[in-house]
């Protein structure tokens, strides 16, 4: 699909700054069609403010993203380098999707209706088309039961589940995830986390912020450990979880697995 | 109690409760539709709206309804606009109801969690669209209590309209009673007046507040 044959995305320099604080400082990673990238690191490090920057929900000071290989975010102007307007922005976004650690449904919009809103008011897709598709997908996600319950009426794993579903409407490359399960009881990240898998092993290109060890060490290809907005170790995450070669790592993982 | 000073000058009452709605009715669409944007641009992206919109909510509310009103009668004609009494008493209540208004409304749009606005910007909405399809509705169950409550001022504020030359309602009742010399009747009518004029305006926020309320939720 893709015109070039490297990675789908590329993130080389990250850097930004917020308030005060040096957030990100110079992060690099790629992110090849079809894999399945973990981000770890302690709360603080910079996680969220790095996936919020891959869509460009924020714009970083510093660095390039490259989309398909083309870079995002920036717009050539007469030979200067400007910052994209958010309207020249809002296709990509439609193309890396995000799901949030708190769902952010829309509350006041049936499930069927919150993955129905982008592809028909965004996209300016057919209705009944739409409908047909986020019909399948809530199927998907095994909530066909629940298509006309309102975001409060829903479980938390219910609303993470409907959400995974809204970001999938938008037919995107790519999946965000910023901890999608922190906020949800133990035994509703199970099923929440099963949806996850079924999209990985059907391909889906994901990265995913996660304190689950199980799922970064069965499900992720590669896995990027974060601190203080660095990438300071990254590699095949069943090697670089068993065997770190950093302090910070080897701390990191003696507090997720304690 | 007589209560032929009342039926004797129906029509003249019935003609300024007319009139008392008509720019009770218009001061309540106008205030709002323009409150609206206001509200909008008060924290918007852009630097200079902010601040314009910031600036016309402190004036209108500082300055009293009845020194708007007299500012776009007696006053624009000084400058060339001339107004007719009516829609200079629908221009002036209008001023000062807007300044309230987005304050409300601007409240509401507040209120909305800030995480809405990334959900919606991650879909690849923009701006208006994220305004119209995800803040407004959830923002508008907080702004109808209170700005309802604002335009039943409004509404009784219409009897400032008394003061340019109009016949309204509580202008019409002063008359009469002047003329007359009963004030009791006229007042109770009066009264009574009003109470069915608000009485439609809350009868009408709650039609608004079922129809936007979700099921299972208060
Ligand atoms: N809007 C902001 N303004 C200032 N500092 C922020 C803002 N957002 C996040 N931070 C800070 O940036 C750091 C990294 O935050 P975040 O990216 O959320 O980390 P993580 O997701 O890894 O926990 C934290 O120390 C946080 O306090
Ligand atoms: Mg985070």
């Amino acid at each position: 699909m893709s015109a070039t044959d490297g990675p789908l995305l590329e993130v080389a320099g990250l850097e930004k700054t917020l308030g005060t604080q040096r957030v990100l400082r110079g992060v690099d990673f790629t992110v090849n069609r079809g894999e399945v990238l973990a981000i770890i690191g302690a709360s603080g490090s910079g996680k969220s403010t790095l996936l919020r920057c891959l869509n460009l929900l924020i714009r970083p000071d510093n660095g390039r993203i490259l989309w398909q290989g083309r870079e995002v975010g920036w717009v050539q102007n007469g030979g200067k380098r400007m910052p994209a307007r958010e309207r020249d922005l809002l296709g990509y976004r439609t193309q890396i999707s995000m799901v949030f650690q708190s769902f952010n449904l829309f509350p006041h919009m049936t499930a069927l209706q919150n993955v129905m809103e982008a592809p028909v008011m965004v996209m300016k897709r057919p209705r009944d088309e739409v409908r047909a598709e986020a019909e399948a997908l809530l199927e998907k996600v095994r909530l066909s039961h629940r298509a006309g319950a309102y975001p409060h009426q829903m479980s938390g794993g219910e609303q993470q589940r409907v959400a995974i579903a809204r970001a999938l409407a938008m037919r995107p490359e790519a999946l965000l995830f910023d901890e999608v399960t922190s906020a949800l009881d133990p035994e509703l990240k199970g099923e929440v986390l099963s949806v996850m898998r079924d999209l990985a092993s059907e391909g889906m290109t994901m990265v995913s912020v996660s304190h689950e060890m199980g799922f970064v060490r069965n499900v992720a290809d590669r896995v990027v450990f974060m601190h203080k907005g660095r990438v300071c170790e990254a590699g095949d995450p069943k090697d670089v979880l068993a065997n770190p070669s950093t302090a910070e790592l080897q701390a990191f993982v003696r507090s997720v697995t304690d | 109690m007589n209560w032929n000073v009342v039926t004797d000058n129906a029509g003249l009452l019935l003609e300024a409760f007319g009139t008392t709605l008509w720019i009770a009715g218009a001061t309540i669409v106008l205030s709002v539709v323009l409150a609206f944007p206001l509200a909008v641009m008060r924290d918007g992206p852009i630097r200079g709206l902010r601040i314009l919109s910031a600036v016309f909510s402190w004036v209108m509310r500082a300055t009293p309804a009845l020194t708007l009103l007299f500012l776009t009668y007696f006053g624009l004609p000084q400058v060339g606009i001339y107004l007719a009494a009516v829609p200079a008493a629908i221009a002036g209540l209008t001023l000062s109801a807007t300044g309230y208004n987005m304050e409300y409304i601007r409240a509401g749009l507040r209120a909305v969690p800030s995480t809405q606005y990334e959900a919606a910007r991650a879909l690849g909405m923009p701006f208006p669209m994220i305004l119209r399809r995800v803040i407004v509705p959830q923002a508008i169950r907080t702004i109808m209590p209170p700005l309802t409550s604002n335009l039943t001022l409004v509404m009784k504020g219409s009897s400032l309209a008394g003061m340019v030359a109009v016949t309204e309602l509580t202008g019409a009742g002063m008359a009469l009673i002047s003329r007359t010399y009963q004030p009791f009747e006229i007042l109770i009518v009066i009264g009574l007046a009003y109470l069915i004029l608000n009485g439609a305006l809350i009868w009408l926020q709650h039609r608004v507040e079922n129809w936007l309320s979700l099921p299972g939720q208060g």
